[in-house]
């Protein structure tokens, strides 16, 4: 018959191969998966015993051993800081990374580029102090826009090295075409190559809004931590999820750690919700 | 897609409006009131316990903190962002100079710090320390657990013959601060050559027979991962994580145990001196009291206001004072002890106090 004899040494060397790419695969994932599980398991538990509603909305009562309430002050400060910093970040962010990608191989250029990936490295928690001596002391109060203002420092350098890197892959024909067709250098940029690169571009905007969402240093100094009140402006005190979860995680009362559980897993379905959001926004014809 | 980012954030800040809020100041009721404060973690359980009880006595006074730490709340308080700030230790000397008169502190909840340690086959048994044998195994001094200066202690206990593991706080803490000036208290040679403060230099380091770890949660889960270890806690963490813990010699020669009694003694030995005076050295004094019963590593953390604050906030401050001296002494979390009356009558006083402008 035409098949073909494959020795069994070499299959054994196969199935044995394939399996320790999968075992490794498996170990990489593993702490991922713990993760994942872990805290769906116990914010679950924690949103049961207060009930969703009230844990998106309520205050908490971390001292009430039956119900520890709610974490929505802090939910409603992280939107507001996302809503925020995205105002500000998306238009600086987009304009810089079409400046480094038109202009390419120029020294601000250059310079931008390498700032830019520089301050991706740069501590966030002396962010949090820059914006505490620039804003916070001189207004007198801790902010939502204090906290927004830090957590867009913060944020920035990671869209605009993705955008630019986005703008940079798009092929030189497309812009060729463009100018063939006697569309102008502006047109050409904005409508063109921003439509041609929008996924990389809005992969930029999602990794800022996942910043902005999971950030807890910038707003150590920046933001106070109202966990019992709302907000009635942006230049209130402020809460956010993730600081709730750094100040509560320490402490010896079970209730504490319960709404710290509870808003990890918020935090956690914020992401991924972003994520979603993001993919059908984009088009239909996203498939990653 | 630039619209569609667009309605995104615009989807994110109309969710952001439409949240429910809370007390929004509505009809007939008084104007809404937001006292915030900051600072210490230690008494951040029975803020919240308080908060809860006094909010609901006054719905229309509403109170945030935010557990920064002992010297952010310091920080916070001086730069006017926060109506007032809790600290571990009182205001030093050379601060509350600066701010004579203007600045007030009271004492508001007593705690202890307890020795923990892990002995597998010591059973419900309970240890006796002395400030001088922890100084000598913090020191150094001090390798085995059979060491006759423990023995001398506990009679009766089969210790075994293996070196002691001691385990101490890495980061900057107040419960550090108050492990050291017990020790610098109770042992001269630990006074001469290491003394007190949030950071020290552990000499048991050097043996390669200590442990740093962060926070009181770390110390805790360090003891109970490492057998034949010792370190020390806030009395909470000890509770929560059902873990035996020391009586402790007092000046007294009295082995003592933490108990809200115990420490409610020692912490009775604080003068109860005016909001305005300096507390520096005084509060000092709950550490080894040579009171009878009293628990020698207990302590009292402080609030700190300021004295002239504008009318709304100030009727409000006035009350919240009021009820942490006159009813807060009734809901104490567990692992923490109220205030004697002695010093219950400095926050009223501090109450009294406060001048409200405009």
């Amino acid at each position: 018959m035409g098949e073909v004899h494959v020795a069994p040494t070499r299959r054994l060397k196969n199935i044995l191969g394939l399996a320790a790419i999968l075992a490794l695969a498996g170990i990489a994932l593993l702490p991922l998966i713990h993760i994942t599980v872990t805290v769906i398991a116990q914010g679950a538990s924690t949103i049961a015993k207060t009930g969703l509603l009230e844990f998106l909305t309520g205050t908490p009562h971390p001292m009430n051993p039956r119900n520890p309430g709610g974490i929505g002050p802090a939910i409603e400060g992280t939107l507001i800081i996302l809503a925020l910093s995205l105002c500000i970040t998306i238009p600086i962010a987009l304009n810089t990374s079409i400046f480094i990608a038109e202009f390419k191989g120029t020294p601000i250029s250059r310079t931008a580029l390498l700032l830019s990936l520089l301050l991706v490295e740069f501590p966030t928690i002396l962010v949090g102090l820059y914006i505490y001596s620039t804003v916070v002391e001189p207004m007198h109060r801790f902010s939502l826009l204090a906290g927004a203002l830090a957590v867009s420092i913060v944020m920035l350098p990671y869209m605009v090295v993705e955008m630019s890197e986005a703008l940079k892959s798009i092929p030189r024909e497309l812009r060729e075409a463009a100018y063939s067709l006697g569309a102008s250098r502006f047109k050409t940029v904005y409508r063109i190559l921003l439509g041609a690169a929008k996924r990389g571009i809005l992969a930029g905007v999602l990794l800022g809004a996942a910043k902005a969402v999971g950030e807890t240093a910038p707003l150590l100094f920046t933001l106070y931590g109202a966990f019992n009140t709302y907000p009635h402006s942006i230049l209130d005190p402020g809460a956010a999820v993730s600081l709730l979860i750094y100040e509560y995680a320490w402490q010896p009362t079970p209730g504490f750690r319960e709404l710290a559980w509870g808003a990890a897993l918020v935090l956690m379905a914020m992401v991924a919700l972003l994520i979603a959001a993001a993919r059908i926004l984009a088009g239909r014809r996203v498939i990653y | 897609m630039a619209a569609g980012v667009i309605i995104a954030v615009a989807v994110i800040a109309v969710a952001a409006m439409l949240m429910p809020h809370g007390g929004g100041g509505g009809g007939g009721a008084p104007r809404t009131v937001i006292l915030r404060g900051s600072g210490a973690t230690f008494p951040m359980p029975a803020l919240y316990k308080w908060i809860d009880v006094f909010t609901s006595e006054h719905p229309w006074i509403r109170i945030d903190y935010s557990d920064g730490g002992s010297g952010k709340g310091l920080s916070d308080i001086l730069q006017h962002l926060v109506d007032f700030a809790c600290s571990d230790p009182p205001l030093p000397r050379s601060i509350w100079e600066k701010y004579r008169g203007e600045l007030l502190q009271f004492p508001d909840i007593a705690g202890a710090v307890v020795v923990v340690y892990n002995l597998p086959g010591l059973g419900n048994k309970t240890l006796v320390l002395s400030g001088k044998v922890l100084a000598d195994i913090y020191l150094g001094k001090v390798r085995y657990w059979d060491d006759p200066e423990i023995a001398k202690l506990n009679p009766g206990i089969r210790l075994p013959h293996h070196e002691i593991i001691a385990v101490h706080r890495s980061d900057a803490s107040g419960t550090t601060q108050i492990f050291t000036t017990f020790l610098s208290k109770a042992d001269r040679e630990w006074a001469e050559k290491v003394g007190y403060g949030k950071v020290v230099n552990w000499p048991v380091d050097k043996t390669g027979r200590g442990i740093g770890a962060e926070g009181n949660p770390g110390v805790a889960k360090a003891v109970m991962n490492t057998p034949y270890s010792i370190g020390y806690v806030e009395w909470a963490y000890a509770l929560k994580n059902h873990m035996p813990y020391a009586a402790i010699l007092n000046p007294l020669g009295e082995p003592v145990k933490p108990s809200v009694k115990s420490i409610l003694e020692a912490v009775a030995y604080i003068k109860p001196l005016s909001p305005a005076d300096d507390w520096s050295r005084n509060a000092q004094r709950a550490i080894y009291a040579p009171r009878k019963g009293a628990y020698p590593i207990s302590s009292v953390s402080f609030m700190l206001v300021w004295k002239k604050m504008p009318s709304d906030k100030c009727k409000a401050m006035k009350l919240w004072l009021r009820f942490l001296a006159e009813e807060s002494y009734k809901y104490i979390p567990e692992g923490y002890a109220p205030l004697p009356k002695s010093l219950r009558e400095v926050i009223l006083k501090a109450s009294e106090m406060l001048e409200c402008q405009g």
